[in-house]
C-alpha cells in the first residue's frame, strides 16, 4: 500500500490521546464510604475479567479510530506496484536538459517532472526495482524509498544535452526485467514499465526515430512536463548583403536573451553554452556562434552616464549577439534560417527565417508623400527593402512634405516610389521624369489616397491619368482574396516566374483599393479578377500602380519576404541596366520603423541599440507560417509501439490499466467505513454505561 | 407553609430539628391523610367517664366533675389498650452513612421513624420501650404507657451516634432475654450483617411469644449503586475497600442486593414477622402504615 500524502501518516502521534486518556482516566477513581461494599466486592471479582476486556477493548476502538482515521487522511492507494512475490521493474527516465530549467508560474519544468517521479516512487512497494536515469548522468539502481531520497536530495548542478534517445536506450538496457528474463521466470510480461519525464522539445527529441523502442520490453508511461513556453528569447535577424572585392557576403546579426531559467542555475546559464546557428537554403554549411557568458556580453553595453539600454520585449537579462558573415553565390535572394540550439530552444521564437537580397544597381528614391501618422510605415517598409550597408537616410531626416521634393531629386533617380498623394507640382514633376525615361511606382495609403476618375478633376483624376486607371475606393477585400499566380507573366515579377519559395500567392488581404485600368494594364490580378498591379508605359517611361500598400491596414503583404523581393523584381525591371549601384535615400519623415527590433516579423527598418542608426533590415516570415516547434508528445509516444505507450498527465501519475497489475486505487473509503464502525461500537459500549455527574 | 402531610417525607421532617416535633409533625401528618382513622386525636385528654368502682387509679378522678355533680367519676380515653412495644434501633456504624445526594442517615431516619411510632404509641396509650443496639445491647428502656416514657425515649434517641460495629445477634438476645412481657418488637436497622445469625436471634423473639416487624433501612446509594465510572469503594465499619468501576458492576452488586434483602425477607416471613424494606427517601407513612396493619392484626 502507498500513500498520496504520507506525510499525512505523522497524525499517528494522535495515538498517544487515546493512551493518555486510558492511563489518565484509571488514576481518577474516587473514594466513597460505601457500607455495602462486600456486595460489590463479590460483584467486582465476578466481572473482574470483563473489565479488563472492556477497558482493553475500548482503548483498541479508540487507537483503531485514529489509525484509520490518519491513514484515510494520507491517501492509502492499493495495488499498482504488484504484490510480494511479484515484484516489477521499474526504470524511470527524468529529462535534465537546459529547457527543463524553464520557469512556469514560479516553478521549473525539472522540479515538477521531478516531484511526479517522487510520487511515482512514493507509490511503488519496496520490493520493486527501480532503476533512475537522468542525462548525462550514471543511471541509479536501488529500491524506491532509497532512490527516492536520493533524488529528493539531489538537483543537478548542470543541465546536460544528452537527447532522450540515448536516455531511453540506457534506461531500457539497464531495465531489470528483460523479456527473456520475464519468460525464464515465469513472470507475465507487462510486469516492467517505463516512465519517462520530460518537456519533449523538438531539440530534446532530435536523435528519437520512430518506432526506434517498438520492441522495449515495459509498458511505457509518458509524462510531459511544462508548455510551449520558450526559455529563451532569439530576435529577429538583422541581414545585409554587402559587396566586397570578393564578391557578395551576407552579414547576420541576431540578438538573443534568456527568458526565463531555474533560479538555483541562474537565468544565465541556460544561454551559456548555447549555440546560434545560421544556414542558407541550398547549402550545406551551418554556421554557429557561440554565446559568451552573461559577464561579458556580446552586445555593448550602454556607455557613459543616461544612456539608456533599448529594451528588447520579453528578454530578461542581459543581451547576447551573435554574428554571421558567409559567401554568397549567384544573384538571390538568398533565403535562410538562425536558429538557437544548445539551449534546448523550442518552439517558433527560437527559429527566425531570413530573406536577404543584393542592393539593387539602381538609384532609388523613395519620397513619402502621404498625411499623417500612415505614410512612416509605409515609406519605412519600402526603404528598408532596399537598405544597404551604407545609411539610409541623412542623419537629419527631412520632414514629410511631398513639397520638398525637388525636380532634381527625381532626375537623379532611377525608380521612384511615390507613396500616397501628389500635390499638382509634383504631378508635374512626374510626368516630365516618366516621360523622359524614369520609372514611377506609385503606393497608395489608404486614407490619403483620393479618387481619381476620367472626366474628373483634381489631383487624383491627374494622378489616375498618369498611372492609367481609374482610382476608386478602398474596400475590404474578400476572404481567401490573394494575388492570382496566373498574372505572373510579367517582367515586373521576374523574380517569382517559375514559381519560387518566396510565392506571391500567400499574402492574404484585408483591403485594397479599387483600380480600373485604362491607358494601363494589370500585370498582377487579385484571385477575384480585380486588377492589383496596374502597369503603363508612359513617354519613355513606365508607371506601375499598386492598389495595395504594405501597410497592416492593406494586409500582410508588407510583412512578407516576398515583399522584398517583389521591390527588387519591380526594381530590377524597372532601372536601366549598367546603372552604378548607389546609396539609396529616403526623403521624408524618418522612423523607427512599426515597432523595435525584435517586436515582430516583417520588413522594417531597424536602428543600432546605442548608436540610432538606421542599420540593416531583416525580413522574416509571419510566426503563424514557422513549422510547429512545441512540445511534442506524439512524437516521443511515436518511439514506442501504439498499444504500449501511454501519455499522462504530470499532476497525477497513473498506472496505465494496461499494465499487469491492478492500477493503484484509491483506498481512503476503506478506512472510512470501519472508521465508522469503531466509532459505533464505542458509542454503543460508552452508552451502555451511562455517564452520569461526576458529583454522584 | 407547609402541610402535615408533607412531614411524612424525609427531607421535609429532616428540616425540624427537635426529634419530639418531628415526631408529632411525622404523626399529624400521618393522621391528617388517614380517611377513616379510629386514632384521630392523638391527644391525651379523656374521652369520656365512667363511674369510680373500688380498685380505680384514684389519680384518674375526676374532682370538677364531683365539685358539679357530686359524684365520683374515673376520666377513661379514647381507648385503652394493652400494647407493647419496643423500638430497637441500630446505631451501628454502617447506620450513619448519607448517600452522595444528601438527606438522612440512616440512623437519621430510624430515629425519625422510632420517634413516630413511640409518639403513635404514647397517643394510643400503648407502652413503648426503647433499645440501642450497638455492639450488642446498649440501652434498654421497658415500655411505658405514659408521655413521660416518650420523653424518655425520644431524648434517648436523640442522643444516639451511630459508632462501633454491628452486632445485631448480640442485641436481640440480650433484648429477648430481658423482655419479659410480651410486646412489638420494631427492629429498625439496615441489617448489614450475617443473616443467619440475626434471622435465629430474631427467631428467639419469636420464641419468646414476642411479634416481630423488621424495618430494614437502606440508603438509595446502597441499594441501586448509583455511582459513575472508577470508584473505591471503602466499607466504614472494617475499611476494606475495593477499586471497581461502578458502571460495570451495577448490575452484579444490585443482583447481590437484591439477593440479600431477600434472605432476609424470607427468612423474616418464615418466623411469622413482617419485613418492610425501605429506603431513606421512603416516605415515613409506608412505615407507620405497616405499623397500624400488624397493631391491627394483633389487637
Amino acid at each position: 500500500m502507498t500513500f498520496s500524502d504520507p506525510r499525512m501518516l505523522v497524525g499517528l502521534v494522535a495515538l498517544a490521546i487515546p493512551l493518555a486518556i486510558h492511563l489518565l482516566g484509571r488514576r481518577q477513581a474516587r473514594r466513597v464510604i460505601l457500607p455495602t461494599a462486600r456486595f460489590a466486592e463479590g460483584a467486582h471479582q465476578a466481572r473482574r475479567g470483563l473489565l479488563w476486556l472492556k477497558r482493553a477493548g475500548l482503548l483498541a476502538l479508540r487507537l483503531a479510530a485514529v489509525a484509520f482515521l490518519v491513514v484515510a487522511l494520507a491517501g492509502p492507494r492499493i495495488g499498482g506496484g504488484g504484490s510480494p512475490g511479484e515484484a516489477g521493474a521499474w526504470a524511470v527516465c527524468l529529462d535534465t536538459s537546459p529547457s527543463m530549467a524553464t520557469l512556469e508560474k514560479g516553478v521549473s519544468r525539472y522540479t515538477a517532472a521531478r516531484e511526479a517521479a517522487l510520487g511515482l516512487l512514493g507509490r511503488l512497494g519496496e520490493d520493486e526495482q527501480v532503476l533512475l536515469v537522468r542525462c548525462g548522468e550514471k543511471a541509479l539502481r536501488g529500491t524506491p524509498e532509497r532512490l527516492r531520497t536520493a533524488l529528493a536530495e539531489d538537483v543537478p548542478s548542470a543541465w546536460s544535452d544528452e537527447a532522450m534517445g540515448s536516455l531511453i536506450s540506457r534506461a531500457v538496457a539497464g531495465l531489470p526485467c528483460s523479456r527473456e528474463y520475464l519468460s525464464l521466470q515465469g513472470l507475465p510480461q507487462g510486469k516492467a514499465r517505463l516512465v519517462v519525464l520530460t518537456d519533449a522539445t523538438p531539440w530534446a527529441l532530435r536523435d528519437l526515430g520512430a518506432g526506434e523502442f517498438r520492441d522495449a520490453p515495459a509498458g511505457v508511461l509518458l509524462v510531459p512536463v511544462g508548455s510551449d513556453v520558450a526559455n529563451a528569447w532569439l530576435g529577429l535577424p538583422r541581414v545585409a548583403v554587402v559587396e566586397t572585392p570578393e564578391g557578395l557576403r551576407l552579414s547576420l546579426e541576431v540578438d538573443v536573451a534568456p527568458v526565463a531559467t531555474a533560479t538555483r542555475l541562474g537565468r544565465a546559464e541556460s544561454a551559456r553554452g548555447a549555440t546560434v546557428r545560421m544556414a542558407l537554403d541550398g547549402g550545406t554549411e551551418v554556421r554557429t556562434a557561440t554565446l559568451a557568458s552573461h559577464d561579458s556580453p556580446l552586445s555593448p553595453r550602454p556607455s557613459g552616464r543616461g544612456s539608456p539600454r533599448e529594451p528588447i520585449a520579453g528578454a530578461v537579462g542581459d543581451i547576447h549577439r551573435a554574428r554571421f558573415v558567409a559567401a554568397l553565390e549567384g544573384d538571390g535572394p538568398w533565403q535562410g534560417r538562425v536558429w538557437l540550439d544548445g539551449a534546448d530552444a523550442l518552439a517558433m521564437d527560437n527559429e527566425r527565417f531570413f530573406t536577404a537580397v543584393a542592393p539593387v544597381a539602381a538609384r532609388v528614391l523613395v519620397v513619402n508623400g502621404a498625411e499623417g501618422a500612415e505614410k512612416v510605415p509605409a515609406a519605412v517598409h519600402i526603404a528598408a527593402a532596399f537598405a544597404g550597408q551604407d545609411p539610409l537616410v541623412p542623419k537629419e531626416a527631412r520632414k514629410v512634405d511631398a513639397g520638398r521634393v525637388e525636380a532634381k531629386d527625381l532626375a537623379a533617380s532611377d525608380v521612384v516610389f511615390w507613396v500616397g498623394v501628389c500635390g499638382p507640382s509634383a504631378l508635374g514633376w512626374l510626368r516630365e521624369y516618366v516621360e523622359k525615361g524614369g520609372s514611377l511606382v506609385w503606393i497608395p495609403v489608404a486614407t490619403a489616397t483620393r479618387p481619381g476618375r476620367a472626366g474628373a478633376s483634381g489631383p487624383g483624376a491627374e494622378l489616375a491619368g498618369l498611372i492609367g486607371a481609374e482610382i476608386g475606393d478602398a474596400e475590404a477585400a474578400g476572404d481567401g482574396v490573394t494575388l492570382d499566380p496566373g498574372g505572373y507573366a510579367s517582367d515586373l515579377l521576374g523574380a517569382f516566374e517559375g514559381g519560387t519559395a518566396a510565392d506571391l500567392a500567400k499574402p492574404v488581404f484585408r483591403s485594397r483599393l479599387v483600380l480600373a485600368a485604362r491607358e494601363g494594364i494589370p500585370a498582377v490580378r487579385f484571385t477575384d479578377g480585380r486588377p492589383a498591379i496596374v502597369l503603363r508605359a508612359f513617354g519613355n517611361g513606365r508607371v506601375v500602380a499598386f492598389g495595395v500598400g504594405p501597410g497592416e491596414e492593406w494586409g500582410d503583404l508588407g510583412a512578407r519576404p516576398e515583399f522584398v523581393v517583389l521591390m527588387h523584381s519591380l526594381v530590377e525591371a524597372l532601372a536601366p541596366s549598367g546603372s552604378p549601384r548607389q546609396a539609396n535615400r529616403v526623403i521624408g519623415r524618418s522612423g523607427g520603423g512599426p515597432g523595435a527590433p525584435g517586436s515582430r516579423p516583417g520588413n522594417f527598418s531597424a536602428s543600432s541599440p546605442d548608436r540610432g542608426r538606421k542599420g540593416p533590415f531583416s525580413v522574416n516570415v509571419a510566426a503563424e507560417e514557422t513549422a510547429d516547434l512545441g512540445p511534442d508528445a506524439d512524437r516521443l509516444a511515436s518511439a514506442f509501439s501504439a498499444e504500449g505507450a501511454r501519455v499522462c498527465d504530470a499532476s497525477q501519475v497513473l498506472i496505465s490499466e494496461g499494465f499487469a497489475s491492478e492500477s493503484a486505487s484509491d483506498a481512503a473509503a476503506w478506512f472510512i467505513l470501519p472508521l465508522a464502525v469503531v466509532v459505533l461500537v464505542e458509542t454503543l459500549v460508552v452508552s451502555g454505561s451511562p455517564i452520569r455527574s461526576q458529583g454522584r | 407553609m407547609v402541610r402535615a402531610e408533607q412531614y411524612l417525607r424525609p427531607d421535609v421532617a429532616r428540616r425540624v430539628t427537635r426529634l419530639d416535633l418531628k415526631a408529632k409533625f411525622i404523626v399529624e401528618g400521618f393522621l391528617a391523610g388517614l380517611h377513616d382513622s379510629p386514632y384521630r386525636g392523638c391527644s391525651l385528654e379523656f374521652s369520656e367517664h365512667r363511674k369510680y368502682v373500688a380498685g380505680d387509679d384514684p389519680r384518674w378522678l375526676d374532682w370538677t366533675a364531683w365539685a358539679k355533680t357530686d359524684r365520683l367519676f374515673v376520666k377513661t380515653f379514647q381507648a385503652e389498650t394493652n400494647l407493647s412495644a419496643y423500638l430497637l434501633v441500630d446505631t451501628s456504624r454502617s447506620m450513619g452513612y448519607t448517600g452522595p445526594g444528601g438527606g438522612m442517615s440512616k440512623l437519621e431516619y430510624a430515629t425519625a421513624l422510632a420517634a413516630a411510632i413511640g409518639y403513635l404509641l404514647v397517643c394510643q396509650h400503648d407502652a413503648v420501650g426503647l433499645g440501642v443496639l450497638g455492639a450488642g445491647l446498649a440501652k434498654l428502656l421497658p415500655p411505658r404507657g405514659s408521655r413521660r416514657q416518650l420523653v424518655r425515649v425520644l431524648s434517648e434517641l436523640a442522643q444516639t451516634t451511630a459508632e462501633g460495629g454491628t452486632a445485631l445477634a448480640d442485641g436481640l438476645h440480650a433484648v429477648a432475654r430481658r423482655a419479659k412481657r410480651r410486646s412489638l418488637m420494631m427492629l429498625l436497622s439496615d441489617l448489614v450483617d450475617e443473616p443467619g445469625p440475626v434471622l435465629e436471634a430474631l427467631r428467639h423473639l419469636v420464641f419468646r411469644g414476642h411479634d416481630v416487624i423488621v424495618f430494614q433501612i437502606l440508603d438509595r446509594t446502597e441499594r441501586d449503586l448509583d455511582l459513575t465510572g472508577p470508584v473505591i469503594l471503602e466499607d466504614p465499619e472494617t475499611g476494606a475497600r475495593v477499586a471497581t468501576d461502578a458502571d460495570h458492576i451495577r448490575a452484579a452488586y444490585g443482583e447481590r442486593i437484591a439477593s440479600f434483602v431477600a434472605r432476609y425477607e424470607r427468612g423474616v416471613h418464615e418466623l411469622g414477622a413482617d419485613f418492610v424494606a425501605m429506603t431513606t427517601s421512603t416516605p415515613f407513612d409506608q412505615a407507620l402504615l405497616r405499623f397500624l396493619h400488624e397493631r391491627k392484626r394483633r389487637f
